[in-house]
């Protein structure tokens, strides 16, 4: 029952969350209700983990489980009356999602069949995963779940960032660790339980979220396109189980998601504000969302500047994602300068390896290699990505054209900035390599796969359905 | 009893083959085509989950009641810093550095570190965790560093300074 308390309360807190950004108000559809839904728990489960750390770093001794607990369930409560005051007043009408084409039997029945059987063999072998290695695979060892073991004890809990445990990356964020030990230490025990589900909710929800996301945007057909290609990538993630990679890759791709359903109802400024949220919690979720920030950014500004938005409607838009973004990323600094040592990346970078032509040529052999064989398939994920967009076209609806743009500027600025860190890496390029890579674009594939779907052609040629809502 | 005449189809196979035929019939058109085949494709069984260098990682769901765990939080106290060796003459050579993570993993909050043999006796340290096979060259490392052996918790030999 405390287990069920400890997700349910974190899933309370983000719909409350979403709720006050509009996200179920009168007008909105019955997709976009289960895309609120879907962002939720994330969304509330890094609120909950900021609040933990912030908790376990002052007030533990003076207030106890209680306090973290009254302190939660304060934030989940005036979350909920802000959401009952914006349903009061809100009048607004969301856009409808794109008019839906009524998909084939066929294309409907297979599509649906492949979903399903992708999502039973991913809990099979998530169950398999963690029967055989219930503390997760090496890093999780090694770094989140023993960040985790540290943070649970009131008395040493900081020796989790001390530098005599390098190897354990003590600089690392939190948002896993500290959501992991808030839940052990509410059940009195370090049970293999809450990681363990943790890591399959995070997988499951990441091919929810592309699925639902690229039915609203593009109809059913493209989610199950969607999700099925998320599935590769959840799939392909248990090699790497109870990890932060798949958290982040939900992270991004979320915001991603909300900035779209910006795009898509431009009158209103809640999904700007979930977007920064969840932008936020990558930053809070590994250092690799610091590049994701950035590139969203730079990504943002460009298209701004290309569609000439104006300095009042750029402000607006600034100020909406900056109030999402603050509460975590603010947290994520105050732990970079009060606790974390420096990060071993940074202390010892290697600057003359940007400039170094045979190891950028390596790096980039190596990452074409690793997307050429990544994926569960019989064929690797981006071949068969590629050969969809080839075969369908590209036909991005002119209401998503220039969220599409910044989305597809995004993804492999992001991927530069990875290059860019193992050219400058100290640590030896091959290992780095070796043991990263895969993880890396496990990060930036599930939404890939969304850019993709939201861009390619129709797939059927039907008339659209009398009512495409859900 | 009436048999089909040969050549002519049945009531039921009447009845399906249209059926059939309108359910393919999409596949006549590339984008379809290549989406039914994408989603053949996820169907077909994929390769099985990796397992690779983690084999020596225990299978049994609950790591922290295995005894040899719950002997050395015994012997240990919770805000001991302990110095990891794997060799007889107290230093840690890590082929793989899976003992040392699993070993961390298991002490918290307890720190391991890693000190050279000749830095023991300044005495920042009062406990060692070493995973020997053989007792007696435990017992001769204590002696050699002033140490005692405080025990043997499964793989996990623990030496102490004393008093």
């Amino acid at each position: 029952m405390t287990l069920l308390a400890g997700f349910l309360l974190p899933t309370w807190l983000g719909l409350a969350v979403v709720g006050a950004c509009g996200g179920f108000g009168r007008g909105v559809s019955a997709s976009g209700r289960v895309l609120g839904a879907i962002v939720a728990l994330p969304l509330g489960l890094g609120l909950t983990s900021a609040v933990a750390f912030l908790w376990i770093a002052t007030w533990r001794p003076c207030v106890g489980t209680a306090g973290e607990v009254g302190l939660e369930l304060l934030l989940a409560v005036l979350g909920s009356a802000a959401w009952w005051l914006r349903q009061r007043s809100d009048a607004g009408q969301e856009r409808q999602p794109a008019s839906a084409p009524r998909p084939g039997l066929l294309l409907a029945g297979l599509g649906s069949l492949a979903l399903a059987v992708g999502g039973w063999r991913l809990v099979r072998v998530w169950l398999v995963a963690t029967y055989r290695h219930p503390g997760g695979d090496w890093d999780a060892l090694a770094i989140w779940n023993l960040k985790a073991r540290f943070l649970f004890w009131p008395e040493g809990w900081d020796r989790a960032f001390s530098p005599e445990i390098a190897w354990s990356h003590p600089d690392y964020p939190l948002l896993l660790p500290a959501f992991l030990a808030r839940t052990w230490i509410w059940l009195g025990d370090r049970s293999w339980i809450v990681p363990a589900a943790t890591s399959l909710a995070f997988l499951l929800l990441v091919v929810a979220l592309a699925t639902v996301s690229a039915y609203r945007l593009r109809g059913w057909v493209p989610a199950l396109v969607a999700g099925v290609l998320v599935w590769g990538v959840a799939y392909t993630s248990l090699g790497f189980n109870q990890y932060a990679d798949m958290p982040l890759a939900l992270y991004f791709l979320a915001t991603n998601v909300l900035l779209l359903e910006s795009a898509h109802n431009p009158g209103s400024r809640g999904p700007l504000v979930l977007a920064g949220l969840a932008a936020g919690a990558m930053v809070w979720t590994k250092n690799e969302g610091w590049a994701m920030l950035t590139a969203l950014l730079a990504s943002e500004g460009v298209v701004a500047w290309r569609d000439r938005l104006t300095a009042s409607e750029v402000r607006a838009r600034a100020l909406a994602f900056g109030v999402g973004l603050l509460p975590l990323a603010a947290t994520t600094v105050l732990f970079k300068l009060t606790f974390a040592p420096a990060n071993d990346l940074v202390d010892r970078v290697a600057w003359g390896g940007l400039v170094d032509p045979g190891r950028l040529a390596t790096i980039l052999g190596r990452v074409a290699g690793a997307l050429a064989s990544y994926g569960p398939f019989r064929l690797p994920l981006a071949v068969v990505l590629l050969a969809l967009v080839l075969v369908l076209g590209v036909a991005v609806p002119p209401a998503l054209r220039s969220a599409a743009t910044s989305l597809a500027v995004r993804l492999p600025l992001v991927l530069a900035a990875y290059c860019a860190a193992f050219a400058v890496t100290p640590n030896p390029l091959e290992w780095h390599l070796a043991t990263t890579l895969e993880r890396l674009l496990s990060q930036l594939l599930p939404s890939a796969v969304l850019l993709a779907t939201l861009a390619m052609g129709p797939i059927e040629n039907r008339p659209a359905a009398p009512d495409s809502r859900l | 009893m009436t048999a089909t005449p040969s050549g002519e189809t049945g009531p039921a196979t009447r009845d399906r083959l249209p059926f059939l035929r309108r359910l393919l019939s999409p596949l006549a058109q590339r984008r379809t085509l290549a989406t039914s085949l994408l989603f053949v494709l996820a169907l077909v069984p994929p390769a099985v989950v990796r397992e690779g260098d983690d084999e020596t990682l225990p299978s049994a769901p609950h790591l922290t009641t295995r005894p040899e765990v719950t002997c050395l939080h015994q012997l240990l106290p919770l805000d001991a810093t302990v110095a990891f060796f794997t060799e007889a003459d107290g230093t840690a050579r890590l082929e793989s550095p899976s003992p040392l993570y699993y070993t961390q993993s298991q002490l918290t909050p307890r720190l391991l570190v890693i000190r050279p043999p000749e830095r023991w006796p300044s005495g920042d340290i009062d406990w060692f965790v070493g995973t020997l096979s053989d007792p007696g060259s435990a017992q001769a490392l204590a002696n050699r560093y002033g140490l005692r052996v405080r025990g043997q918790c499964g793989p996990w030999t623990v030496l102490g300074r004393v008093p």
